[in-house]
Order: C-alpha cells, then sequence, then structure tokens
C-alpha cells in the first residue's frame, strides 16, 4: 500500500510536488499521466526513496520511504538509465545475482521474446531495446510495487504493443501494483485499469479507465444550443467553429437534446481538455 | 558474503575499465622510457645523469582512478540493476581490499627485481620507489607489502568518500579545498603516524583503522545520496 500524506518536493525554486495526497492500495496496472514537467519522474523517485521530499510522509506498506530507508518491495526504472556495457546475459545474471527475488527464467522468456541478442552488449543496443531490457530486468524482480517511467520511449509501434503484452503477462503472472507513466496514452489504455492525473505537482484525478469511458463525452452542436447546456454540466473544455461547437464534459451523461450529438471522449482527449482544456475559437 | 556483495565487488572490478586503461598506458610509456634510456646508456656507454621513478609506483594511480568511478559511475548502474545500497557499501571496500592487496604485491615485486636489476646496471643514479622513500623497505618484503597495502587501503577509502559525497561539479572544488586545507594545516605527526612511522604495526593499525572507521562513518551520507 502507497501513501503520500502533504507531499512536497522543492529543487531549489521549483516545486516539483506540491502538497500532494494520495493512496494506492489495490493491486494493478496504473497508468501515470501529465504534462512534461508535472512532477512523474519525481513522485516516482520519492516513492522509490531515490531522493526525499521537502515535506511531508511517504509509506509503503507502513514503512517510512527516505534515501536512507528504501523500500525493498519497490523497483523504480527510468527510460534512459545506464547501465554496465556488458553483455545482455551478463546483465541478465547480475541482476539475478545482485536481487533477492529475481525471476530469471521470466527475463530469459521475455529476452527471447523481444528478440533481444543475449550476445550483444548494452551499448550495442538501439534506444528502444536498451529501454526494453531495462524494463525486463525492473520486471521479472517479484517487486510489490514497480514503477515504470516512460518505458516505450523510442519504442515503434510493434514494440509498444509487445511491451503491453509483457506488461499484461507479468500482471498475471504476479498481479501488483504497477505504475506506468507514459505519454502514449490510448495505447496504454488498452492494458491500464486504473488512471493518475498530475498537474503542476498534484493529483488533478486519480480513477478507474472505465469511469472516464462512462463519464467522459463530447457534445456537438450549434453553439446556441450547446452553450447554455454545458452551464449546468462540469465542461473540461470546448471548441468553436462558426456556429458550432464542441464541448468535452466530465460528469453523468445526459439525453443530447435534438440536433446535439454526443460521443465518447478517447482517453488522450480527455487527458489533453483536463490539463490543458482551453477555448479554441 | 552474500552473493550481492560478491556481485557487486566482480562488477566493480569488471568496469573500471578507464582507470585500468590509464594505470597501464602510463605503466607501460614509462617502462618504455627506462628501457629507451638503458639501451642509449649502454650504446653510448654514459650514465644517465638522473634518478628513475620506479614504474611500480605509477601503479598506485589505479587506487584513486579506480574509488573515483566505483562512486560516481558504477554506483548508479548497480543501483539500475536491484543493488541494494548496504550491498554497494560492503561490496565496494572488498573491491578496494582487493585492488590495495594486487597493486601493492605487484609493486613489491618490482621494487625487489626490477628496480634492483635497473640499479644493478649502473645507468642511473638510483630508481625512486615509495616502498623506500617512506621507509618501509627496512622491514622486508612482507612487511613491507603489508604497510603499502594498508596506506592504499586507506587512499582507496578516502578517495571513495570524497568522491561518493559530490553530487555536482562544485562538490569537487569542495573536495579541493578540503584537501588543500588536509595539506597544509594537518600535522605532520599524522603524516608520520600513516606514512613515515618507524613502527610497521602502528603504522598498519593505524592506516586500517583510519580507512575502516573513516568508511563506516561514511555510511549515512551514502545512504541519503540521491540517485
Amino acid at each position: 500500500m502507497i501513501d503520500f500524506v502533504n507531499v512536497t518536493k522543492k529543487y531549489s525554486r521549483t516545486t516539483a510536488i506540491n502538497r500532494m495526497t494520495l493512496t494506492i492500495s489495490e493491486n494493478g496496472i496504473y497508468c501515470l499521466l501529465g504534462k512534461n514537467g508535472a512532477g512523474k519522474t519525481t513522485f516516482m523517485k520519492l516513492l522509490a526513496g531515490y531522493i526525499g521530499a521537502t515535506e511531508g510522509e511517504i509509506a509503503v506498506n507502513g514503512q517510512s520511504v527516505t534515501p536512507s530507508h528504501m523500500p525493498k518491495s519497490v523497483n523504480f526504472i527510468e527510460s534512459n538509465s545506464e547501465q554496465f556495457n556488458m553483455r545482455v546475459s551478463d546483465l541478465i545474471e547480475s541482476a539475478a545475482a545482485l536481487q533477492e527475488d529475481f525471476d530469471k527464467d521470466f527475463a530469459w522468456e521475455m529476452i527471447e521474446r523481444f528478440d533481444l541478442k543475449p550476445g550483444k552488449k548494452y551499448k550495442q543496443l538501439s534506444f528502444g531495446m536498451k529501454t526494453m531490457l531495462s524494463t525486463i530486468l525492473t520486471l521479472a524482480n517479484n517487486s510489490k510495487i514497480i514503477l515504470l517511467d516512460e518505458p516505450t520511449l523510442g519504442f515503434d509501434a510493434i514494440m509498444r504493443d509487445q511491451f503491453n503484452t509483457l506488461l499484461l503477462e507479468s500482471y498475471q503472472a504476479q498481479p501488483r501494483i504497477i505504475i506506468v507513466s507514459t505519454h502514449m496514452i490510448d495505447e496504454i489504455a488498452k492494458i491500464t485499469e486504473q488512471l493518475i492525473i498530475i498537474n503542476n505537482g498534484k493529483i488533478l484525478l486519480k480513477t478507474g479507465i472505465e469511469d472516464i469511458d462512462e463519464h467522459a463525452y463530447t457534445l456537438t452542436g450549434p453553439e446556441k444550443v450547446i452553450s447554455p447546456l454545458i452551464k449546468e454540466l462540469n465542461c473540461i473544455g470546448k471548441t468553436s467553429v462558426g456556429s458550432m461547437m464542441a464541448a468535452h464534459i466530465y460528469g453523468d451523461r445526459i439525453a443530447p437534446p435534438s440536433g446535439v450529438s454526443l460521443d465518447r471522449l478517447t482517453l488522450q482527449d480527455f487527458f489533453i481538455q483536463i490539463v490543458g482544456g482551453i477555448d479554441h475559437e | 558474503m552474500n552473493k550481492s556483495v560478491i556481485e557487486v565487488n566482480r562488477l566493480n572490478l569488471q568496469n573500471i575499465k578507464i582507470p585500468y586503461l590509464i594505470t597501464g598506458t602510463i605503466f607501460l610509456v614509462m617502462l618504455a622510457q627506462d628501457v629507451v634510456k638503458a639501451l642509449t646508456a649502454h650504446n653510448s656507454g654514459n650514465m644517465v645523469e638522473q634518478s628513475l621513478i620506479s614504474i611500480g609506483n605509477l601503479l598506485w594511480l589505479l587506487i584513486p582512478l579506480a574509488a573515483i568511478f566505483v562512486a560516481t559511475k558504477n554506483f548508479r548502474r548497480l543501483i539500475n540493476l536491484g543493488c541494494r545500497r548496504g550491498n554497494f557499501f560492503a561490496g565496494s571496500l572488498t573491491t578496494y581490499f582487493i585492488l590495495a592487496v594486487v597493486i601493492s604485491l605487484a609493486n613489491t615485486l618490482i621494487f625487489y627485481t626490477y628496480d634492483r636489476f635497473i640499479n644493478s646496471t649502473g645507468y642511473f643514479y638510483g630508481v625512486i620507489n615509495c616502498l623506500e622513500v617512506f621507509g618501509w623497505s627496512v622491514n622486508g618484503p612482507v612487511i613491507a607489502c603489508i604497510q603499502q597495502f594498508a596506506f592504499l587501503f586507506l587512499v582507496a577509502t578516502v578517495t571513495h568518500i570524497l568522491a561518493l559525497m559530490q553530487d555536482n561539479w562544485v562538490g569537487w572544488v569542495v573536495d579541493l579545498i578540503i584537501i588543500a586545507v588536509i595539506i597544509v594545516f594537518t600535522p605532520i605527526a599524522f603524516f608520520n603516524l600513516i606514512i613515515f612511522q618507524s613502527n610497521a604495526f602502528l603504522q598498519i593499525i593505524s592506516c586500517l583503522t583510519l580507512a575502516v572507521g573513516l568508511y563506516a562513518l561514511s555510511y549515512p551520507a551514502l545512504s541519503r545520496k540521491k540517485i
């Protein structure tokens, strides 16, 4: 179980995390969304004990988390993490020797699945392959909490699809808390169950993906019909073109009046509207 | 010793290629220079009017270079492989122990073979080796080797601590200032204790106690180090 209570993290004059309070108690794949600089990486580093909070309390399973008390149950990897320039096979063996709960069979299975050449040295791998290897090394650890920061950076569409499969299989093999920060929103939506949106160092939203499916929608129609209609609704953004308007809503669905269409809002559009929602004329 | 600690040590020894390269290159260049000078003196029949610095002393360079690399480069990579800080702490100390033993043995061997051979040729004024300069060689090869090991072990741990505690270039400047202050203001008695001490046992114990003590005291800094 993860507990953030009024956590603030400042870098000199910049506040990366601002009085964040969050509890995650259930296993699942959590998608962490936020603009660049929203505080996603800082959030993960704080949770892993890589850095310390300026204020507030962070706990994992009731144990306080600080750089001097890095939780054993948390495993974190960044997309551009440095590794020794060793053969892939040697890195697997070293990780197995260094980590208490390393599942070597799973790691080897994934290495074969993703066609990572065991004899190749780390620096000979493409950027995407390096990221994939680091992700496999992390997922192969049987930690109860896995943090993946931008794990699909540098992946092509096929690799992203393979990665999603890897993540899902890893989760099915061992249900736990997996938090993935990514910008590939709609792709991760296929496998994730929970959504956490960070904005300006604060939790903007924590909800289930099905909640977004159910409550996020767009009303499109004449502006003179839409404008009065949305006064009573939670409008998170709107776009006007001529006399027509598209209003993005997050709330209970309504029965649209005649001349107005109601369409489901994709996760990516929902994210764009809720984080950077502005009026477009 | 658990397998994580052994693995940290193995990875450290395997991943200090630049220190190996720098030390090895300097060693070979100086060796070649010695050979060329000796051959020139042999052919001309004239003595080279200078003393040589023993190539064995050049191996000492590996100790601080390795400590800097372990603390700055290997630390992060080991953590990324899932290493715990405690295992890095123990594993790195083992690395320094092994490096100090190997370098001490190598320099002692060079002192009693290569340096003596060079001296016997009569082509140079002499060969300067710290084993002799620091007065360790008067205690015989075994004790001298242990004295050298203890001193190098201390150098490794102090360098490791200074490197580990710094997260950016400002830290290195602070380190240099601290080193300068130590050199200028530390009483000569301190250097007498860890280097020039005539009682070999006291010198060895002082160096080892300081090395292990300082290293242990640095653990809180390691445990708070940002990644």
